[in-house]
């Protein structure tokens, strides 16, 4: 009898953890289901724009090649050893540098894509509750061309490439002579700074402008949202549309 | 009477046995749900790791979207701080 009881209780306890459970979870299920197709979606951009922005690299690549080479013939004429490396270092560092901020001004596109398609979603459930979203549409309108400059300015200088021009690294006596490697050392500094300079010009110019225009477009559709009386009533969530970025 | 104290014992022994398998299982449950949930973590660059952008909220109110906007970090720093590192590294040549 007394086996009977405890079995009973701890059966009881046990529905009530996993019903608890199972609860929680299904409580989760929609707002979850709404964010994996957000997250698809934009997975789905990020692909298409990974793929372009590989592409002009890999040109950007073939057309320096011959560059590439020549430089580090130079870089090999450095009789310091520390300062070779170094020298091999900055070159990669350039393009390095490049590639992680276009890859990352890339990324916030898209997560400014996912955004704009939150808002659309809203104004979908605002417009079938007969609430006029006709500036809303317009500022998100706006926001997608943003988006679609300021994407195809990052693919421009994605294709840049920053490496050291040859021409500039020249000596006027052998490599050999420690006047030559003076010169040699000197000329490749004037490069590196000059290219540093360049580099950080053009991606500076890229965040405080399409960069932050797209940011602000976004910023206004949301407030043009936020405008519409009692928008935030409704399905918390909706399908999400395909958009015709 | 020592078969009583046995069983008693035995059923106690059962008790606890039972109860901490429920306990483990709601645990995995648990556990399992919101290794579910949780978003995959993807190599970071090590140059804008001040400027990762986190991932979006599973709401689209106005606050949701708000937020997602606001989690958005500020490049300016990770940026100057970039060059700034640069320009140290090229002065070093």
């Amino acid at each position: 009898m007394r086996t009977l009881r405890t079995i009973g209780i701890v059966s009881s306890a046990a529905v009530f953890l996993l019903s608890a459970t199972i609860a929680f979870a299904e409580g989760q299920a929609t707002s979850t289901a709404y964010k994996n197709q957000i997250g698809e979606r934009r997975a789905a951009i990020a692909s298409t724009t990974q793929k372009k922005i590989e592409v002009v690299r890999e040109e950007a690549q073939t057309r320096t090649v011959a560059q590439r080479e020549k430089i580090a013939e130079r870089v090999a004429d450095i009789q310091d050893k520390v300062k070779q490396q170094l020298a091999q270092r900055l070159i990669k560092q350039f393009e390095n540098l490049n590639k992680i901020w276009t890859d990352h001004f890339m990324n916030l596109m898209d997560h400014y894509d996912a955004i704009l398609q939150k808002i659309q979603d809203r104004a979908n459930i605002a417009a079938n509750a007969g609430k006029n979203i006709a500036s809303t549409t317009a500022a998100i309108q706006s926001a997608k061309t943003a988006i679609a400059s300021a994407r195809t300015a990052v693919i421009a200088q994605a294709a840049e490439t920053y490496t050291p021009d040859t021409s500039v690294v020249t000596t006027t006596t052998s490599t050999t002579m420690p006047s030559g490697q003076k010169e040699l050392l000197q000329n490749l500094r004037n490069s590196f700074k000059n290219l540093h300079r360049t580099l950080f010009q053009d991606l500076l110019a890229l965040r405080d402008g399409p960069m932050k225009n797209a940011r602000k477009a976004v910023q206004s559709a949301l407030q043009t949202l936020t405008k519409i009386p009692k928008v935030d009533e409704g399905n918390a969530t909706t399908t999400v549309e395909n958009s015709n970025q | 009477m020592n078969q009583v104290i046995d069983q008693g014992s035995s059923n106690k022994t059962e008790t606890w046995y039972i109860a901490g398998a429920i306990v483990v299982i709601a645990v995995l449950a648990l556990w399992y749900f919101y290794e579910r949930q949780a978003p995959t973590a993807g190599t970071q660059p090590t140059a804008v790791e001040q400027a990762q952008t986190p991932s979006l909220s599973s709401g689209n109110t106005t606050a949701d979207i708000s937020a997602d906007l606001n989690q958005i970090p500020d490049d300016s720093a990770a940026l100057n701080q970039a060059e700034a590192a640069s320009a140290q590294d090229v002065s070093g040549f």
